[in-house]
């Protein structure tokens, strides 16, 4: 039974036409800038959500986290199936990391393509290689999140190795997957000349093997989550990269031929 | 982009001042002076009614026009109704002063209501005649805000026009009418002598046609009389038709004569040309069929200015599917080098200012003081279907939809019809001017519409040239009568079962008052005078409305319902058993709750001597006794529109709308008073979001989780959540609600749709059609809510309900497609209409491929048989900005329900609850 956080239906921009996307819980990174803190755990987790009602604050216990029947998540995800067949969409499994619960997300993935829905799995790419091919026969596209390009520095912001990454990028290249890049831009982490260039270098050298990058802008609605989790956010008053600076970025990446889209 | 004559008019018309204008209600009150009403005819009388008006009427042709003519003295004079209803004094004073679209009223302007239009009309309106008529129940529901009255005010109207005076002008409508007169004379002397008559009405809704092969009838003394009157009324309702026809050829000939005095006037020669253009233009129509786009488009104006002059009519009056009508015409013209793309769409242009030059007439009373919405409803069609079911999308559609993004107006509101055949780039291009944020076009499911009609029994032919008007209203363009007749309060039903008929409010016995009778029959305690219908005590409410109607018949002050009950009767019986399985169907559990208390299962209060409270045996014997309460309510509204329509067919006939409606010639009969091919009556059910939510929490909390006792919550809501603020946090956060594509809740929206579709559906109407349902509110959920106390979805007393088949404002939570799915639950094909709206900020539309997915999003909801969608594209800082700075939203324009309105004319409660709606986040 997967755990799941959240499950958004028409989500635009996960992949082609109107989605759903299902989160999973539990992350093996700890990407500092991160707007889901409550995707890192993979067990529930309880929270008091204080509502104004009349003046008087009013506390309703919530949980960030549900185990779901395979079942009742295939229910949820065909709801919108007239609108997939309309927009030539389907489903998105993200997180967290979906790759975290192999077993539940390749069932998933198969169920899925026996409903004729197109397939969308959005990784971070930190998974067992084994486990990552196994997946990629049942997926679509991947949206393969790329957040800094120096092994240091990328593990002194996620907590992890960028290496193990990386090669797993070029394993699914080489297999021929569908693969689109995707980049949250933070201010100071990785937009600056030095980590663009490194990108920029990644791409030229896969001209022709994938088409796609999206920059996501950064963005702070996950600072309340944090507070709600009691846990620390030092992001909470950056803020989110302005759209002429996007450009500049955006320009940049499309010089090493591949189609640059913000926000995915 | 626009010409400099057009930014003209267009900042004229933007920068018209509403005034209020005494001509018209001066000239009617002179002639009613001079000419009893009802002689020689009624008919006639109102036909030369309209000649008096038309001839001493002041023109007013404004600088650089192109199409001529308006309905008061100036653009936006509007005119006033006296014979429908009277304004008095306190009311003119109200509209020159309210904060909201006031109607400035001069000096003489009030002089002439007080000396001369309140003395010779109080008292004589048919407004008087309305509420004289109605019975006490219908006036304790009509209080109560259970439901309003369309025709208090104004005249039946929902009406549009279809491709008639595209093929044939008023000259040859006049030479059929002669004919038809002819022919009837002809019978009458045949009848007297041999005793044959004919029947050339309508049978069934269906025009039976070749009159002069009727069927003969019993030689008696008292048939040949009943069949002499009614050629009779015929021969004058015929040369009342006549009058009006030519009267209307006439006031074209007027106008035709002030543009050649104008163009002798001028100094400016390409002026001159232009205006002995209009000139011949105004000679040849109405008088004759039009040739070019010019000849056409004048020609509407003047049937839509004569139709909006003769009375009041609701939505003003409509060209319907214009992109058609005006094809074939462009394509010529074009051809010929008459125009070119650029002098037809100023054309166009100047035509799409003449609407805005006319808001609607000015309400009074309590509504003048609260009505905040002064658009006049018309709606264009484009896109949708041909006859023979291909699609119909031209350059024409495309061309005006350019229109209506460069003019940017609130009148004429304009929709898209979108059938499965419909390419995308017609859709694209629609939501690429919504995605402007000025609230149009709205965005149509001709499948559905097509559909909806076929199932009222229309041929394929005019399903096909039909569409929708007003807000959502479908209907058969230019064959049929359909009236709006007023909006009911669903929420308002289930405060009244609450409290076992009883008026919280005021203490009043508004609904039934029922009493468990320990049998398994539950019966009305109080009996209910004759003219209203009981609420029935059993399932089969179809059957016993005929029954009753039947045997109480003559004596029903509310009006005597006549024609087809029969096959009415059969077809309520089966939407019964429809009603029935579904409601089976949602509440598998009902066999053992009813086991348990056989009188709960027909809706008893189990204490009923303490007013009802809630104290309901279980949840299926609350649904129950809501049906009782709502077939009662409906009854009684029924019976009041069963009476108002036969006063208007008897007191206030329309020949001159009548020309133009077929069959109405063709019957000798008025559109008034059933003429027309089709004639539907509709009731307007509002508060689906809010009465569902409403029905989830009361069985969540009081019968399945049993969180809270009946007299508990009741004693909340009495309270108005006061001192029981985690009550309402549960209430509203701990429960499912409609709109999330949760069967928990969307069961109860379907449940309460199908109750009242059973309750109305069928029933007859005064014009030999029937009654329907459809689901829109326009504002009235903002009234509706003021009448209504707290309510168990954690609703505040007096806050607006729900509107149209929108969930409840916020709470939606799971996106759009998950409302649409929940939207679509019900059965859009059999209403004559639902309104859905959804909005969005602007971010949603920022690239092509967004405004693809959109057009995806409502393809996925047509598919599903979804009847309407549209979009409001603003942010909700936008509108609170402009709610602190009006001065610089001069022409916000949003959508309200069903239309568009500037956001600075809405009252506050209405701003408010626009900002609150549920913002799609992306």
């Amino acid at each position: 039974m997967p755990t799941i956080f959240d499950i958004k239906r028409f989500a635009l921009h996960d992949g082609p036409g109107i989605r759903t996307t299902v989160f999973f819980k539990g992350c093996p990174l700890r990407c500092r800038w991160c707007h889901n803190p409550e995707s890192h755990n993979t067990e529930p987790e309880e929270y008091p959500d204080l509502r104004q009602v009349d003046g008087k604050e009013i506390s309703i216990t919530r949980i960030y986290g549900k185990k779901v029947t395979h079942a009742a998540l295939m229910e949820e995800i065909l709801k919108d199936k007239v609108f997939y067949l309309e927009s030539g969409g389907g489903v998105t499994f993200s997180g967290g990391e979906p790759l975290m619960q192999p077993g539940a997300l390749i069932e998933l993935l198969e169920a899925a393509g026996s409903e004729g829905l197109h397939r969308a799995v959005d990784t971070s790419g930190y998974a067992a290689p084994e486990t990552l091919l196994q997946a990629a026969a049942y997926t679509d596209m991947f949206l393969f999140d790329l957040k800094l390009m120096d092994p240091e520095k990328h593990k002194a912001c996620t907590g992890v190795d960028n290496r193990l990454i990386l090669a797993n990028a070029d394993r699914l290249l080489q297999r021929g997957a569908e693969v689109i890049f995707r980049i949250p831009v933070v201010p100071g982490i990785n937009d600056t000349v030095q980590e663009m260039n490194d990108f920029f270098s990644f791409f030229r050298q896969r001209e022709g093997q994938f088409r796609e990058v999206h920059l996501l802008p950064y963005h702070k609605t996950g600072a309340h989550k944090y507070r709600r989790l009691e846990k620390e956010y030092d992001f909470g008053d950056m803020e989110t990269p302005g759209d002429e600076w996007m450009q500049r970025l955006r320009e940049q990446i499309e010089s090493a031929g591949v189609l640059v889209t913000i926000g995915g | 982009m626009l010409s400099e004559r057009i930014q003209k008019l267009r900042e004229t018309s933007l920068n018209a001042v509403n005034r209020l204008s005494a001509e018209r209600a001066l000239l009617i009150t002179e002639f009613y002076a001079e000419h009893p009403a009802g002689t020689p005819s009624v008919p006639v009388h109102r036909a030369l009614a309209f000649e008096h008006l038309l001839r001493h009427k002041q023109l007013s042709i404004q600088e650089g026009e192109l199409i001529v003519g308006e309905r008061g003295p100036a653009p936006k004079a509007t005119p006033t109704y006296p014979e429908i209803s009277l304004h008095s004094l306190k009311d003119i004073e109200v509209l020159d002063s309210r904060e909201k679209v006031s109607f400035r009223v001069d000096k003489e302007t009030y002089e002439v209501y007080r000396d001369k239009i309140i003395p010779f009309w109080e008292g004589r309106t048919n407004r008087d005649r309305i509420f004289e008529r109605m019975t006490k129940e219908w006036v304790a529901a009509y209080e109560a805000g259970v439901f309003t009255e369309f025709q208090e005010q104004r005249a039946p109207g929902h009406t549009v026009l279809g491709k008639k005076i595209y093929e044939r002008g008023l000259l040859d409508l006049v030479e059929e009418i002669d004919a038809r007169i002819a022919a009837i004379r002809l019978l009458m002397k045949g009848a007297s002598s041999i005793g044959t008559t004919t029947d050339g009405t309508t049978s069934g809704g269906v025009t039976t046609s070749g009159a002069t092969t009727g069927k003969t009838v019993p030689d008696t003394a008292g048939n040949m009389t009943q069949e002499a009157a009614k050629l009779t009324a015929q021969v004058e309702e015929l040369e009342a038709m006549k009058i009006a026809a030519e009267a209307m050829i006439m006031y074209a000939e007027r106008n035709a004569a002030l543009l050649r005095d104008l163009a002798g006037q001028t100094q400016d020669a390409r002026r001159r040309s232009e205006l002995l253009q209009m000139e011949k233009v105004c000679r040849k129509v109405p008088a004759h069929a039009p040739e070019t786009m010019h000849e056409a488009l004048q020609y509407y104006w003047f049937v839509h200015l004569g139709v909006i002059s003769e009375l009041n009519p609701w939505d003003a009056f409509n060209p319907g599917r214009l992109d058609q009508h005006l094809l074939p015409f462009y394509e010529r013209d074009l051809a010929k080098g008459r125009l070119t793309e650029a002098s037809a769409r100023e054309l166009l242009q100047a035509f799409w200012i003449k609407f805005n030059n006319h808001p609607s007439p000015p309400k009074m009373g309590v509504t003048a003081q609260e009505s905040s919405t002064y658009t006049d409803f018309c709606l264009i069609n484009l896109g949708g279907l041909k006859e023979d079911g291909s699609d119909a999308v031209n350059e024409m559609s495309f061309l005006l939809l350019d229109v209506i993004e460069e003019m940017r107006l609130l009148q004429p509101s304009s929709m898209i019809q979108v059938s499965r055949r419909s390419p995308d780039s017609f859709v694209d291009r629609a939501i690429q001017i919504v995605k402007t944020g000025f609230g149009q076009p709205s965005i149509f499911n001709t499948d559905a519409i097509v559909q909806e009609l076929l199932n009222q029994g229309k041929s394929i032919l005019d399903a096909r040239n039909g569409g929708a008007s007003g807000c959502v209203e479908s209907g058969a363009f230019g064959t049929e009568a359909y009236w709006l007749t007023g909006y009911f309060n669903l929420v308002k039903v289930l405060e009244l079962t609450l409290h076992n008929g009883l008026d919280p409010r005021t203490g009043r016995q508004v609904g039934i008052r029922l009493e468990n009778q320990g049998g398994s029959r539950l019966e009305p305690k109080t009996s209910i005078s004759p003219g209203v219908q009981s609420g029935n005590s059993s399932g089969n409410h179809g059957g016993s409305y005929a029954e009753k109607q039947a045997s109480n018949g003559s004596g029903n002050p509310g009006g005597q319902i006549t024609g087809k009950s029969g096959a009415t009767r059969t077809e309520a019986l089966f939407e019964t058993g429809e009603g029935a399985r579904v409601s089976a169907q949602m509440e598998p559990q009902t066999g053992t709750a009813l086991d348990r208390s056989p009188g709960a299962r027909h809706g008893a209060p189990v204490d009923s001597s303490e007013g009802g409270a809630l104290a309901f045996e279980s949840f299926e014997a609350l649904q129950e006794a809501f049906r009782i309460q709502l077939n009662y309510l409906v009854d009684i509204k029924i019976a009041g529109n069963v009476a108002i329509e036969r006063l208007f067919a008897e007191h206030l006939p329309v020949p001159f709308l009548s020309l133009f409606i077929d069959d109405c010639i063709q019957n000798g009969k008025d559109y008034n008073a059933g003429g027309a091919r089709y004639n539907t009556s509709y009731i307007q059910g509002v508060g689906l979001g809010s009465v569902t939510d409403m029905f989830t929490a009361l069985k969540t909390h009081v019968y399945e989780r049993k969180t809270i006792s009946p007299g508990g919550l009741m004693k909340v809501l009495e309270d108005d959540f006061e001192g029981h603020e985690a009550i309402r946090a549960e209430l509203i956060y701990k429960t499912p609600k409609y709109g999330n594509d949760d069967d928990t809740a969307d069961v109860h929206a379907t449940w309460v749709f199908e109750q009242f579709h059973a309750a109305v559906d069928g029933k007859p109407n005064h014009r030999g059609g029937v009654t329907r349902i459809n689901m829109l509110p326009t504002t009235s959920h903002v009234y509706f809510g003021s009448v209504v106390g707290a309510t168990a979805d954690g609703r505040h007393a007096g806050e607006p309900l729900s509107e149209g088949i929108s969930p409840v404002q916020g709470t939606d939570t799971h996106g759009p497609t998950a409302v649409l799915k929940s939207a679509a639950k019900i059965d859009h094909l059999k209403t004559g209409g639902t309104l859905l709206n959804q909005k969005f900020t602007p971010g949603f539309f920022r690239d092509e491929r967004s405004v693809r997915k959109i057009t995806q999003l409502v393809r996925g909801y047509f598919g599903m048989m979804g009847h309407h969608i549209q979009f409001n594209v603003v942010s909700a800082d936008t509108l609170r900005d402009a709610q602190q700075h009006p001065e610089k939203y001069r022409d916000l324009i949003v959508r309200v329900a069903g239309y568009s309105d500037y956001f600075n004319d809405l009252g506050t409660a209405l701003q408010n609850e626009i900002i609150r709606r549920t913002e799609q986040e992306l």
